[in-house]
C-alpha cells in the first residue's frame, strides 16, 4: 500500500483496497505501535549491515537485499516496489514529530513539471522542446520548523526629503529624525533543511509550505516516498535561522518607519530566543534532466506546486532579447523626449 | 539560430533609423527675399548663395526666417554711448532688425538674426531672437548657439559657422521652450546608452531569476509583534538650494518695433 495525495489514504495498487491513515496506522512513536503497525511491519526493513556511507536492510517483501545511504529513512524496494521503511532511522532522536503529505500526484506533477520547462523566455529552445526527464522522485526533505521569539531595539537615522521651487531655485529641505524603536516578535515555523543533500539556496525558495495540512507524524504517510533522516540538528542549524529571523526582525522595524524618505540603521541589538524545534518531514518533488550531457536537478513543493532550479540560460536568446528590449526602451524614450521636449533628437 | 539574427538584424535596423539625424531640405528655389547681408564681406559670392538658399528652405520648413547681418566697420553702430563693442553690436542687431521691418516689404516674422563684426577694435557675434522668437530662443538658448559656432568663428570659418547657426537655431526652434538643449538626456549617445543599459540589467534580473524566486518574507512567519518602546525625535534640518538649469524666462527688452529681443554672444 502507498499513499495517495489525493485521497489522504492508503490504496493498494493491486486491489484498489484503501486505508484511514490515522485510525488504522498510528505513529511509530505511541504505545501501541507493536499491535497496529502490522501492515508496515510487513515491508519495514530490517537492518542487516551497515558501514560508514551505506546500510543493508532486507526486503521483508520480497526477501531482496537492499543497500541504502546512511540517511535514508524510507524507499522503495527495488525488485518488488514495496514501500520499505527503515524504522531504525525514524525513532529515537530521529523520529520526526510533524509530516505534511503530498499534496501533488507524481502524474500532476510531471504535468506540471512538462509545462514549466516550456516557460522561460531565455532558455533554449532544445531544453524547452525536448523532455528529458530522467527520473521524478517524491521525497521527504528533513527540516526543523522553528519558533522564536525576539526582543529587539533599533536605533537609525531617518530623514524626510521635500523638494519646491522658489523663483528660479529648486529648493531641496531634509528634515534629519532620531528615530528608536523596541519590540517583541514572534515567530512561528520557519523551515529550515536539516539534509546534507540538499541545496540551501533552494530550499528556501520552495518556501512557503502549507502547514494547515501538517500532521503528527505517522510513517505511512512516507509509504511509496523516500524519505531521508536529518544531519544536522536544531543546534547545528541555529546560526542560520538566528540570522534569518534577525533579517525579518530589521525588515519589521523598517516596516514602522515607511513615513521617511531614507532609513539608514544605526545600530541593532537583537535577542533571538528559540522556543521549540520541530524535526518535520515536508514533501518535495525532485526531478533529474539530462540536458547536452549534464543533469540539472528541479525540486517542487509538493504541496504548492512551486518549481526551482537553475535553468540552462541561453546566450544568443539573452543578446537577442537584450538588443529587443533595449529598442523598445529606446523607442519609447524616443517618445517621451518628443512629447515633452517637441523634437525627436 | 536564424530568429537570433532576424531579431538583432530587426534591433540593429530600427536603432539606425532612430538615430537617423533629421532631413536635410532638398529644395532649392528663391523667393525673392534677402535673409543674408554681409556688409562686412566675410563670405564669398558663392557662399553667400549658398547661404541664401539655406535660409530659404528653412522658411519654407518651418516659416522662420534666419538672417545674417556682417559688417567690418563700426562707424555702422550709431550707439556710441557703449564702449563695449558687445553690446554696441547688440544695438546694432536690434536697430537693423527694425529697420528692415519697418522699411522693407517683407514682415521677416519669426526671425533669428546672426550679426557678426570683423573690426580692426574687435570680432564679435551676436545671436538675437526677435519678436515671438525672443521666448522660443532665450539668451540662454542664444548663448548656447554662440558657443556651438565659437570655434569656426576663431578660426574665420564664417561659411561653416553660419551653417552651425542655421541647424542649431533650426533646431531650437523646434525644442520646446525652457527645455535646456545641453541636456544628457537629448544627446543620442546617451539615450542609447542608457536604453541599452536598461535593457540588458532586465535580461540579467530575469536570468538571475529564472530559477525561482523567494516569495516569502516576516509577514509569512511572524505571528506577534509588538513595539514597547518608541521615539521620533526631530533633530534638524537642511536647505539646499540650486539654481534651475533651464533658464526660461525670456531676454532683455530691446528695440521697438518687434515685442522684445533675446541676445547671446560674445567675441572670438
Amino acid at each position: 500500500m502507498i499513499f495517495h495525495p489525493e485521497t489522504g489514504l492508503l490504496q493498494c495498487d493491486s486491489c484498489g483496497n484503501t486505508m484511514q491513515i490515522d485510525q488504522e496506522a498510528p505513529s511509530i512513536n505511541t504505545p501501541d505501535e507493536q499491535t497496529s503497525y502490522d501492515e508496515f511491519k510487513k515491508t519495514t526493513g530490517n537492518q542487516t549491515y551497515r558501514d560508514d556511507n551505506a546500510a543493508q536492510y532486507q526486503c521483508k517483501n520480497c526477501g531482496a537485499i537492499l543497500i541504502t545511504t546512511d540517511d535514508t529513512s524510507a524507499t522503495t524496494c527495488s525488485f518488488c516496489d514495496a514501500p520499505m521503511i527503515l524504522g531504525d532511522r525514524l525513532s529515537g532522536v530521529l523520529a520526526p514529530s510533524k509530516v505534511a503529505p503530498f499534496s501533488i500526484t507524481k502524474p500532476q506533477a510531471e504535468e506540471a513539471f512538462r509545462k514549466w520547462l516550456g516557460k522561460g523566455l531565455l532558455r533554449p529552445d532544445k531544453f524547452k522542446k525536448q523532455y528529458r526527464v530522467k527520473s521524478i522522485t517524491g521525497m521527504y526533505v528533513p527540516f526543523w520548523l522553528y519558533d522564536l521569539n525576539v526582543n529587539g531595539e533599533v536605533s537609525a537615522e531617518c530623514t524626510i526629503v521635500k523638494h519646491r521651487t522658489e523663483g528660479d531655485y529648486d529648493v531641496t529641505e531634509t528634515q534629519y529624525f532620531d528615530v528608536y524603536r523596541a519590540g517583541n516578535l514572534r515567530f512561528e515555523k520557519i523551515p529550515v533543511d536539516a539534509s546534507e543533500k540538499m541545496d540551501d539556496e533552494m530550499m528556501d525558495k520552495l518556501e512557503p509550505f502549507n502547514y494547515d495540512n501538517l500532521h503528527d507524524f505517522s510513517t505511512p504517510y512516507l509509504a511509496g516516498y523516500l524519505a531521508e533522516k536529518y544531519n544536522y540538528t536544531d543546534k547545528d542549524l541555529y546560526p542560520r535561522i538566528k540570522n534569518r529571523t534577525e533579517d525579518y526582525t530589521t525588515n519589521y522595524f523598517r516596516s514602522t518607519m515607511s513615513k521617511y524618505s531614507t532609513v539608514s540603521i544605526r545600530s541593532k541589538n537583537y535577542n533571538v530566543i528559540p522556543t521549540n524545534a520541530d524535526y518535520t518531514l515536508l514533501p518535495i518533488w525532485m526531478f533529474c534532466y539530462d540536458y547536452e550531457n549534464s543533469e540539472h536537478n528541479f525540486y517542487m513543493n509538493g504541496q504548492t506546486g512551486k518549481i526551482v532550479g537553475k535553468p540552462p540560460i541561453s546566450k544568443k536568446k539573452c543578446i537577442g532579447f537584450g538588443c529587443l528590449f533595449s529598442v523598445t526602451i529606446l523607442i519609447i524614450f524616443k517618445i517621451l523626449v518628443y512629447l515633452i521636449g517637441g523634437v525627436w533628437f | 539560430m536564424k530568429r537570433y539574427v532576424k531579431y538583432l538584424l530587426i534591433s540593429f535596423a530600427m536603432l539606425f533609423v532612430l538615430t537617423l539625424p533629421s532631413l536635410t531640405i532638398s529644395a532649392k528655389s528663391d523667393d525673392g527675399v534677402q535673409r543674408v547681408f554681409d556688409y562686412g564681406d566675410i563670405y564669398t559670392d558663392e557662399e553667400e548663395a549658398l547661404l541664401e538658399d539655406i535660409a530659404y528652405d528653412y522658411n519654407q520648413e518651418k516659416g522662420c526666417n534666419f538672417l545674417v547681418v556682417t559688417t567690418n566697420t563700426r562707424e555702422e553702430f550709431d550707439h556710441s554711448s557703449s564702449y563695449d563693442a558687445q553690446t554696441d553690436l547688440e544695438y546694432y542687431s536690434d536697430a537693423f532688425y527694425d529697420d528692415l521691418v519697418s522699411t522693407g516689404n517683407y514682415s521677416y516674422d519669426n526671425a533669428v538674426v546672426l550679426s557678426i563684426s570683423v573690426t580692426t577694435e574687435g570680432r564679435n557675434a551676436d545671436i538675437s531672437g526677435k519678436g515671438k522668437m525672443a521666448t522660443q530662443i532665450d539668451n540662454s538658448r542664444c548663448d548656447y548657439i554662440f558657443e556651438c559656432m565659437y570655434d569656426d568663428l576663431h578660426n574665420d570659418h564664417f561659411f561653416d559657422a553660419t551653417k552651425i547657426f542655421y541647424s542649431k537655431t533650426n533646431y531650437l526652434t523646434k525644442l520646446k521652450a525652457g527645455i535646456n538643449p545641453d541636456s544628457l538626456l537629448l544627446r543620442v549617445w546617451f539615450q542609447v546608452a542608457l536604453s541599452f543599459g536598461v535593457g540588458f540589467i532586465i535580461i540579467l534580473i530575469m536570468a538571475f531569476n529564472s530559477g525561482g524566486k523567494m516569495t516569502v518574507n516576516e509577514q509569512t512567519y511572524m505571528k506577534q509583534s509588538s513595539l514597547t518602546s518608541k521615539h521620533d525625535h526631530y533633530i534638524r534640518t537642511s536647505i539646499s538650494r540650486h539654481k534651475r538649469s533651464t533658464d526660461s524666462s525670456s531676454s532683455s527688452s530691446g528695440g521697438g518695433g518687434g515685442g522684445g529681443s533675446s541676445h547671446g554672444g560674445g567675441s572670438f
